[in-house]
């Protein structure tokens, strides 16, 4: 794990990272990656991804459920025109 | 260089909503126009702790679609998330589908009717997700707003491979897939309500090349013509690009209508690392043979094997089987009609001609008659009556009027009202006998050679008989006393 990929990967999540940040990461990273290497080595070519996770379909009928109130919907929300979230204008988004 | 020493080289997405009660992963109802954020729950708020469960029928819907585009279905697929940020998606990321897809390597092929017919269309996959929410840009120039009644809508995404070479091409491509949705009953594939939406990638390359250049994705198209448009403007504008020096930058570019060019919207490079995994909340959906099974057998009959039936095995022009096609009551009555026994010739143009003309006349007085409600045997036993010569066409048409609205048989109409063609040349004679005495002149005429001078003379016999007359009959009889031949 390079430096430059923790900068991207900071940069693609909207975080600031101090250059020791940076260098600590680089570092965990490298660790967590090295237990997956192991799990890696199991051979798994009998089980299927399917076989660890519950085997009933879990899916819905297409039926309405209640919906939230709109005063709880927007409670938490910093800013907001009273129906609608308010967000800061999106600069990149030069069309339209 | 010129503009032939080019080819252009485009792939298409469409993304079409599903007609479903509820969102893709939550209860919440799936309606257009309701006021902002009234249509959200935890899930599709993103609230911590809140966990998706897929809608059934909207992967029955997927199914349908792919298996209608003859894709080959993954028994076993799979939800994945799409990582990226942007104020429209609640949850940081969509649930999408990355490597298993619901179907794969597909095909549609261009009609007969289209200038690129035969041409197939490669599928490269048909897959799932949830629709994001509304960002709308108000007046206000430092903030916009955000609707999320729409997140978590259930979109099902068909992309092609990069088959496509010209703008009229991707025209009948997306008219012929869009007659093919709206068979399945699984959206109402509008275009203006954005239920379908279309985005091609463009990119151009020196006629004979193999390597693709580099792509523009094309958004904001809500018509067809929009898309044909914006495709040979973009087309145009990488090789002016290319041949003045310059290269094409990949990224996404909105289509202004007003004044027909495209402009750069977000440059893609780290947007488009979408570091897609797994959604470890929901497990794999597996679909079995029988499933399987019970989706094909709801498919019905497709555009393309329509257009066959009513083009090659029945013969119909192309006017009129064009019309059955992209309107179901008429094929539907028209079908009912020719189960009946009615010639299917016969019977296209009454149904594309005079009931069309009824219902739009209806429709002017807001009557609320449904005029293809017309019993299929009705207007068969009409068509038998043209064809044995009880009826004229212009009594016909009189007739079709009073079964329409009384609800009545012909034979009952035409007995009541005493219709009835007099096809006995014994029955014509006075009439014909009143119109040659009466038009001394015409007679005249016919017999130093001027032909056109009978009309006169059946027009009369018409008259007398309240146009009941036939009048290959009266011509005749005519003919036969005047010349004597
Ligand atoms: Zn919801």
């Amino acid at each position: 794990m390079q430096r430059t990929d923790i900068e991207a990967i900071a940069s693609l999540a909207r975080l600031d990272l101090t250059p020791e940040q940076l260098d600590r990461f680089a570092t965990q990273f490298e660790d967590i990656l090295g237990l997956f290497r192991a799990l890696d080595a199991v051979d798994t070519t009998d089980a299927s991804r399917a076989a660890t996770t519950e085997r009933h379909r879990s899916l819905r009928e297409d039926r309405v459920a209640p919906t939230l109130p709109l005063g709880d919907v927007l409670a938490n929300n910093p800013a907001s025109d009273a129906t609608r979230f308010l967000v800061p204008k999106i600069l990149d988004d030069r069309a339209s | 260089m010129s503009a032939s020493d080019w080819e252009a080289v485009v792939g298409v997405e469409v993304h079409l909503q599903l007609a479903t009660e509820s969102k893709m992963f939550c209860g919440c109802p799936v309606r257009f126009g309701a006021p902002p954020n009234t249509l959200v729950c935890p899930v599709c708020l993103a609230l911590p702790g809140a966990l998706p469960v897929p809608n059934a029928l909207a992967i029955r819907h997927a199914i349908r679609v792919a298996l209608a585009l003859g894709c080959s279905i993954h028994r076993e697929s799979r939800f994945d998330r799409k990582n990226y940020f942007y104020p429209d998606l609640p949850k940081g990321y969509q649930i999408s589908q990355f490597d298993r897809p619901f179907g794969y390597d597909g095909a549609l092929e261009l009609p007969s009717t289209s200038a690129f017919a035969g041409h197939r269309i490669r599928i490269r996959r048909v897959h799932l997700e949830e629709d994001t929410g509304k960002l709308i840009h108000d007046a206000d120039p430092r903030q916009s707003v955000v609707d999320l009644n729409r997140a978590g809508t259930p979109l099902v995404e068909i992309v092609t491979e990069p088959d496509l070479r010209d703008a009229d091409e991707v025209y009948d491509y997306l008219r012929e897939l869009h007659l093919t949705l709206s068979y399945l009953g699984v959206s109402d594939c509008d275009l203006e309500k954005g239920s379908m939406r279309c985005e091609p990638n463009v990119s151009v390359r020196r006629r004979g090349a193999t390597e693709l250049g580099t792509k523009t994705e094309v958004k904001n198209l809500n018509s067809f013509r929009h898309v044909r448009d914006a495709m040979r403007y973009e087309v145009t504008r990488q090789i002016e690009l290319i041949e003045s020096g310059g290269s094409v930058v990949q990224e996404t570019r909105s289509w202004n209508p007003e004044t027909g060019r495209t402009a750069a919207m977000r440059a893609k490079e780290e947007a488009h690392d979408y570091r897609y995994f797994p959604e470890p909340d929901i497990a794999p959906i597996t679909t079995s043979e029988a499933e399987l099974d019970a989706i094909r057998s709801e498919l019905g009959e497709s555009p393309a094997a329509r257009r066959a039936r009513y083009l090659e095995t029945l013969g119909l022009p192309s006017e009129h089987a064009d019309v059955f096609l992209h309107d179901p009551a008429m094929a539907a009555l028209f079908d009912a009609t020719v189960a009946e026994g009615a010639d299917a010739k016969a019977v296209a143009p009454w149904i594309v001609g005079d009931l069309q003309r009824e219902r739009n006349e209806r429709a002017e007085r807001n009557a609320s008659t449904d005029v293809l409600a017309i019993a299929p045997a009705s207007l068969a036993r009409l068509l038998a009556l043209v064809a044995d010569g009880t009826l004229s066409t212009a009594l016909a048409r009189e007739v079709l009027t009073a079964v329409l609205d009384s609800g009545e048989s012909p034979d009952r109409i035409v007995e009541e009202r005493d219709l009835a063609q007099i096809s006995s040349a014994d029955a014509l004679t006075p009439a014909i006998e009143a119109a040659i005495e009466a038009n001394p002149r015409a007679v005249e005429d016919i017999r130093a050679g001027n032909d056109k001078a009978i009309g006169a003379l059946v027009g009369h016999v018409m008259r007398t008989t309240k146009g009941k007359a036939n009048p290959a009959l009266v011509n005749q009889s005519l003919r036969e006393r005047i010349l004597g031949a």
